[in-house]
């Protein structure tokens, strides 16, 4: 199938600089997600491997061919909009041949194929609705069969989840990511979700005004991610001031809430003084005041949340702590109780001092 | 809501004023008497019969539909292709896009023709040709085009055109089969429209016609200045049958309504 | 970029066919006259002072500005009854009453300002009727005035009053007026401090709009004040055309442009846009 290179990708309009030198490769088959706050180059990089728009700088290569020179009816790629952009005086199954007629297919074929993609989809017998009569979700299908009845070498998304209720939202998470992995198409998916791209990707490349963060899986985006930045924008966090030292002959975090062993993806070889160190709220336990090796806090707030309760704490200095827990709420605020950190590695933030 | 009593009372009258003016020429070209008498003396074809002998009034009707055509034509290319760049470019660009393609509308056109008679005489041309008068039906016209497909196009959705190139259609085809049907209804009122405004303009006409020429409007203003026979009434009636018999037509072709 | 190859045409069109001839007029009324050609060299003002200090023009522009205010105020008066009647009719009766409304600007100017002259004439049906029903034995001077002119003009301009204000009408909550109510309000007051200064917006660009075409009118003073009242158009092309002073006639044109764009700016000022939005 596809493989995907991006080279140096720059792109500016006017004085802002949308891409700033962007360099990824995409195995073949692969979910890419491109996750970033609003504005931070997502959809433009998009357009650019698309081919509506243009880069100043860099090369596109599918499949080791650059690209860069084709306009976007030659790319053979399919493409999922935010808006759907369902061609609204065509009906559903008109949509989907669209692709298809522009290949010259003949018309048997052409009817097999919308048949079946559209039952992958399950709207077989939506066809000859046109897309106002259909729901989000439905539109939303309609434009995923579009993409994909094309057979394109590399599928495309932007965001195309963002105008859905949320229920039907996370549906269509686990419906995409199936059948991805059921066509083995390599994809590149747009949002600025982080808990959707967690979801669906085998990669991440997280984005920040026009620049690549961080490319990575998502459990280590999570466990391990490369700058405050990234830490901040991926789940809840929490930082504590801490120093990295010998321990036993091994290399061991030190920080105000205990000791704990350094987790062995990091690329620290030796102890390193003043460093942030990620602490997540899941990995904080909450014990009575008085247990042994628990430092003593306050509970400022308390919020339910069925299957998690999630707390604000306070140390004595006055910081706060971010507490996750999975059992219902068992203190209230102005509680005294004591806190630990859980027994699991810890990461330290790279090259970020408190 | 509860309305005053008077209201439908006085509303009814504004609409028989309306209506009165050219209900009475209708009736009147019925008139079987050699002069506007109204309640007509008995009724007949008469007056239709000399206009349609009168070659002054066939030649003025044909050169009228030629000058319509040939505007509306000429404005449908240029004031869809303002109204596809105005869809396309910031929405501060398009604000001073539709105040320029909307200013023909909104100046004197006495004043505006007179600006162009000055021009072409100073090109050299002056009224030759009908170059003129073209032009000035294209201004006259322009507005309307645009007014109508911008409208069109103001709940279109660009990415209608980039999922098209995606799909593998070309610039060419994405324009034939994506945007074109979708603004086709804007641009058929929108030429409905001009081609009525051009076909009933006067001042324009009046100021720029080739020496020797005229448009049915000229002529039949011409034609009142000096006679009263219920032959103008025959000719007045005949390009409003002309004119609705387009609108209907329009209608049913290309389906559009004529509200808004 | 490509796309900017689409406003090209646009641009030229209006450019050189709106922009240039319109300072071209300008240009032209600062000349002298000339015998040989359409205007003399060298720089002069005084095609303005001749139309200021003319007594006859002056009185002619103010009798068109005039008639352009009150053929105004008269469609305002009859259009806005209407439009509000239009927009709260039921969408079978809204549909007909647009189709009314709209049915005359199907049919050309000439022809409407034909058909006043069969109805306002002195042999015309209102004289014969007045006559019939022996109300009077002489003849009533409904058209050759000012008077006709008026109503004619107040027929073709009018659906270019209710049509700007229908549409701010239909834009506006009905909850309003029942609002307005339900605060003790009568409907005289609730119109007068609610709905009023809401359709604003519509109010203006209809009598913008009908001010500046009965005020540059030419068809239908011509017919109808068959030559016995004129109005400035008629004089402005007699001079341009009849007597081929272009300089004089441009100056006569941009004086009355001037001052009705004058009387735009303060109908503008004394309106209140405030509530508007
Ligand atoms: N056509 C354009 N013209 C000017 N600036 C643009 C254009 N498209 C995007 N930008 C700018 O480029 C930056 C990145 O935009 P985008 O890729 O749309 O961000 P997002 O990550 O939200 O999809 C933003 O600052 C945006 O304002
Ligand atoms: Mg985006």
């Amino acid at each position: 199938m596809t493989t995907v290179a991006i080279e140096n990708l720059t792109r500016h309009f006017g004085r802002t600089r949308a891409l700033d030198d962007i360099s990824l490769s995409i195995d073949d088959g692969h979910f890419v997600s491109f996750l970033g706050p609003s504005g931070c180059g997502k959809s433009t990089t998009l357009r650019v491997l698309a081919g509506f728009d243009a880069c100043d700088r860099g090369r596109i290569l599918f499949d080791g061919q650059d690209v860069a020179a084709l306009p976007p009816e030659q790319r053979d790629i399919g493409m999922v909009f935010q808006s759907y952009a369902l061609f609204p005086h065509m009906t559903v199954g008109q949509n989907v041949a669209f692709g298809l007629e522009m290949r010259r297919l003949p018309r048997d074929a052409i009817r097999q194929r919308v048949r079946a993609v559209l039952d992958l989809v399950h709207l077989a017998d939506h066809s000859d609705r046109h897309p106002r009569q259909l729901s989000g979700g439905q539109q939303q299908r309609v434009a995923l069969a579009r993409a994909l009845v094309i057979e394109p070498r590399i599928l495309l998304l932007d965001e195309p989840l963002a105008n859905l209720d949320a229920i039907l939202r996370e549906e269509m998470r686990v419906f995409i990511r199936e059948l991805q992995q059921r066509i083995g198409i390599t994809t590149i998916y747009v949002t600025h979700d982080q808990a959707e791209a967690m979801a669906m990707s085998d990669m991440i490349v997280v984005m920040f005004g026009g620049r690549v963060a961080q490319v990575a899986p998502p459990r280590d985006l999570y466990e391990c991610p490369g700058s405050l930045q990234v830490a901040s924008f991926v789940g809840q966090a929490n930082y504590l001031a801490g120093h990295v030292a010998h321990d036993n002959g091994q290399l061991a975090v030190v920080t105000p809430l205990g000791t704990r062993p350094l987790d062995g993806r990091s690329a620290i070889t030796a102890p390193a003084p003043a460093r942030n160190i990620l602490i997540r709220p899941e990995s904080i336990c909450i014990t009575p005041p008085a247990a042994s090796d628990a430092v003593p806090a306050t509970v400022i707030s308390v919020q339910y949340g069925g299957n998690l309760t999630n707390y604000v704490l306070a140390l004595a200095d006055g910081q706060q702590l971010h507490v996750q827990t999975a059992t219902p709420p068992s203190h209230a605020g102005g509680d005294r109780v004591g806190v630990r950190l859980a027994d699991a590695p810890l990461w330290v933030i790279p090259d970020c001092r408190p | 809501m509860n309305m005053p009593r008077l209201l439908p009372v006085l509303c009814c009258a504004v609409y028989f004023f309306l209506l009165a003016p050219i209900l009475v020429v209708v009736l009147a070209s019925f008139n079987a008497g050699a002069f506007l008498t109204f309640p007509p003396q008995g009724l007949s074809l008469r007056w239709y019969r000399t206009f349609f002998h009168n070659a002054v009034f066939l030649r003025a009707f044909i050169e009228s539909m030629e000058i319509a055509v040939a505007a509306t034509s000429i404005s449908a290319v240029i004031g869809t292709m303002a109204a596809l760049f105005s869809m396309r470019t910031t929405p501060a660009l398009a604000n001073i896009v539709r105040l320029g393609m909307t200013l023909p509308l909104v100046l004197p056109e006495v004043l505006t023709a007179i600006g162009l008679l000055f021009f072409f005489y100073a090109m050299g041309i002056g009224v030759h040709y009908s170059v003129a008068l073209l032009v000035g039906h294209v201004l006259l016209t322009l507005p309307f085009i645009y007014i109508n497909v911008s409208t069109s196009l103001r709940s279109f959705d660009p990415s209608w055109e980039l999922a098209a190139r995606s799909l593998g259609a070309s610039p060419f085809v994405t324009f034939y089969r994506v945007t074109m049907p979708l603004m086709k209804s804007g641009l058929t009122s929108g030429c409905l429209f001009g081609f009525i405004v051009s076909f009933d303009a006067f001042s324009t006409s009046f100021l720029l016609k080739d020496v020797g020429t005229a448009t049915l409007p000229i002529q039949l203003f011409d034609y009142l200045r000096l006679n009263f026979t219920p032959e103008a009434a025959a000719v007045s009636t005949f390009s409003i049958i002309v004119t609705f018999l387009i609108v209907i037509m329009t209608k049913t072709i290309f389906g559009i309504r004529f509200t808004k | 970029m490509r796309k900017y190859l689409l406003i090209v045409p646009a641009v030229v069109v209006l450019l050189v066919f709106l922009v240039i001839p319109y300072i071209d007029i300008i240009f032209i009324s600062l000349h002298p006259a000339a015998d040989d050609r359409p205007y003399g060299s060298g720089f002069t003002l005084r095609n303005y002072v001749q139309v200021l200090t003319d007594g006859y023009l002056v009185h002619q522009t103010a009798m068109t500005l005039w008639i352009g205010l009150v053929t105004t105020c008269a469609t305002l008066v009859l259009g806005f009854p209407v439009a509000w009647f239009m927009a709260h009719s039921s969408a079978r009766a809204r549909a007909i009453q647009q189709g009314i409304v709209l049915m005359p600007l199907l049919v050309g100017i000439v022809v409407r300002s034909y058909g006043w002259t069969v109805i306002l004439g002195n042999n015309g049906i209102l004289n014969r009727l007045a006559r019939d029903i022996g109300l009077t034995r002489s003849v009533l001077p409904l058209m050759y005035n000012s008077l006709g002119i008026v109503i004619a003009l107040t027929h073709v301009f009018l659906p270019f009053m209710i049509l700007p204000i229908f549409g701010t009408i239909r834009s506006l909550d009905p909850a309003l007026f029942l609002a307005g109510r339900s605060l003790g309000a009568s409907p005289a007051i609730t119109m007068r401090r609610v709905i009023l200064p809401l359709t604003m917006p519509g109010i203006q660009s209809g009598c913008v709009l009908v001010f500046i075409l009965s005020v540059s009118a030419y068809v239908t003073p011509m017919l109808i004040g068959g030559m016995r009242v004129k109005t400035m158009p008629m004089t402005v092309v007699n001079t341009l055309i009849d007597a081929f002073q272009w300089p004089f006639g441009a100056a006569q044109a941009l004086v009355l442009s001037a001052i009705g764009a004058l009387i735009v700016l303060v109908f503008f000022r004394l309106t209140p846009l405030r509530w508007s939005r």
